[in-house]
């Protein structure tokens, strides 16, 4: 396995395969600032207003990683493993305000979003990706627990990365887009997506 | 590698073991019921719930998966301190607030597992994907044994969320049926212990895939669970003796399912659903009903599929009225969930 390309969003900044693509200048994690990175995208999608946070950031990850890489996806061997730490926190708590006892009207609109793999199907109806799909949480971004999901699913190629958002203050995206490779790399997948994660 | 499941376990309102749980459903029990307790549900709601209360240092969920992994443990063979042998937890919701790999974490330590546990939060399709996971790493020599335990809880939380969507019937559900009306839920934390050393059942192959089409309803056309199963039962040469489904009683997941079965070409294979008995387990589902499923080929009784009296599915399908006695080899297990995922494995007596 090998990482042909990789993407992060993290504070005010794109970076792609460790080069910066875009500066942001709406405050970092908030609906402004994510509009902007939509905006730059230079596409139309209007599912993307109905995401919540955590879906829209994975969903301008991905847009930034699949850019001139659409070639390569396969409908049904293209798969998508995405991981983070805090689940659905942050719509978590924006669902329980809404079923406060004084105040009791739940959201389904919130709701639906309370499961961490929705924003993976966000991302396999955009790209009309129907191969193995699949979240796991983790304590930390890890290359060596990514491995061992890698190493437990069918696919020519895949999209791997953790994406959080818990806050404002707390989120970012870091996906990778993975070929099975015949020849041995230099490094072990697991290290190549450690190095890959660090270099921002 | 074959991979075998070696022992099992069901932590419920309808039994604390598989065996229990599974003499109970041949009775046709019930643990759904119309739960009022505002501590689970601000509107009443038909659920399974347990109904002792677990106080005591670790959480409910942490005691309920604790308590499941060690019946299922004591008859594995399985030494949890071993390094192959590792931890998966599959669930939807965990302890809400609290991080997975921290409860994941406090029960792989108090049973004594020396591997940090992996954590799976697939939806619904949870259980059926960490079996699957599991079955491929054993089969390709990461592991010797894993564990795997599925397990949600109930609270307001999930409850209202479903009740929003009005998801949730008005009375115990009835999949395939043409007056279903919703799911039930349910709490459940159940186990099964994979391994290379032979069991009674062996596993044979699994596969998951997406619709690509709606985050909460699933596709027309069934299109990730026709793939899946098409993965599951590629290069499988014996009949599919019957099939347990998701069935979760929603219209537009039994019409789905029909669907799919009815693509797979499965139209005359006896089905049932087990949501009725113990409602949604959510993350525990696809564990649990494994474990009942592989009680019925050992035991030669596949269940009915309860409150399934008028076919309600625009597929001709050959859902269970009552109890069929037998011999039953072979199981397909599917499930769906949020998102658009769909999973599939198929587990046979060992000979």
């Amino acid at each position: 396995m090998k990482i042909i390309k990789y993407c992060k969003i993290k504070e005010n900044r794109v970076t792609v395969n460790g080069e910066k693509v875009l500066e942001t200048a709406e405050q970092p994690g908030s609906s402004k600032q994510f509009k902007e990175i939509y905006t730059s995208l230079g596409i139309s999608y209007p599912k993307f207003y109905k995401m919540d946070m955590l879906s829209k950031l994975a969903f301008l990850a991905s847009e930034y990683l699949l850019m001139d890489m659409r070639d390569k996806l396969s409908e049904t061997e293209t798969a998508i493993i995405l991981s983070n730490r805090h689940s659905t926190l942050n719509v978590d708590k924006k669902y329980i305000e809404s079923i406060d006892d004084e105040n009791y009207f739940p959201n389904p609109a919130h709701f639906v979003y309370t499961l961490p793999n929705v924003m993976i199907g966000e991302i396999s109806i955009r790209n009309d990706l129907k191969g193995e799909t699949l979240f796991v949480q983790v304590p930390s971004f890890s290359g060596e627990i990514l491995k061992q999901y890698l190493d437990s699913m069918k696919f020519k190629n895949v999209i791997c990365g953790f994406v959080e958002y818990s806050d404002e203050n707390n989120f970012e995206a870091m996906l990778t887009f993975i070929e099975r490779d015949e020849k041995n790399g230099i490094m072990e997948i697991s290290e190549e997506l450690d190095r890959s994660y660090n270099n921002f | 590698m074959k991979v075998f499941i070696k022992s099992d376990n069901i932590f419920s309102p309808l039994g604390k073991t598989t065996e229990e749980v599974f003499s109970n459903m041949v009775d046709g029990k019930s643990s759904v019921r119309l739960v009022e307790d505002s501590e689970v549900c601000k509107v009443p709601a038909f659920l399974s719930v347990f109904e002792e209360s677990f106080s005591g240092k670790l959480t409910k969920f942490e005691q309920i998966c604790t308590n499941s992994i060690k019946y299922a443990l004591a008859d594995s063979g399985a030494d949890p301190s071993d390094k192959k042998t590792q931890l998966i937890l599959s669930t939807t919701k965990g302890d809400i607030g609290v991080p997975f790999d921290i409860t994941a974490g406090k029960i792989a330590e108090n049973i004594g597992f020396v591997n940090k546990p992996l954590v799976v939060s697939n939806a619904c399709i949870s259980g059926v994907v960490s079996v699957i996971i599991a079955q491929r790493l054993i089969s390709q020599g990461f592991y010797d044994n894993i564990v795997v335990v599925g397990a949600d809880v109930l609270t307001n939380f999930i409850v209202s969320g479903f009740q929003s969507l009005k998801a949730i019937g008005s009375s115990i559900c009835k999949p395939f049926d043409a007056d279903r009306d919703g799911i039930n839920l349910g709490e459940c934390a159940s186990t099964l212990v994979l391994s290379r050393k032979e069991g009674a059942i062996e596993v044979i192959n699994g596969a998951f895939n997406s619709d690509a089409n709606h985050i909460s309803g699933p596709s027309r056309t069934a299109e990730g669970l026709y793939l899946s199963i098409r993965r599951t039962l590629e290069g499988f040469k014996e009949p599919v003796d019957f099939i347990s489904g998701h069935g979760t009683a929603t219209s537009f997941n039994d019409e789905t399912e029909s669907i799919g079965f009815d693509r797979a070409g499965l139209n005359e294979v006896p089905v049932n659903s087990l949501k009725p008995y113990f409602g949604h387990t959510l993350g525990a589902a696809g564990v649990a009903e494994i474990a009942v499923s592989a009680m019925s080929i050992k035991e030669g009784v596949v269940l009915k599929s309860p409150g399934y009296e008028k076919h309600g599915v625009s597929k001709e399908i050959n859902v269970l009225k009552n109890n069929l006695k037998g011999d039953f080899s072979t199981c397909l297990k599917t499930a769906s969930g949020f998102g658009g995922c769909n999973a599939s494995i198929i587990f046979k007596r060992n000979s």
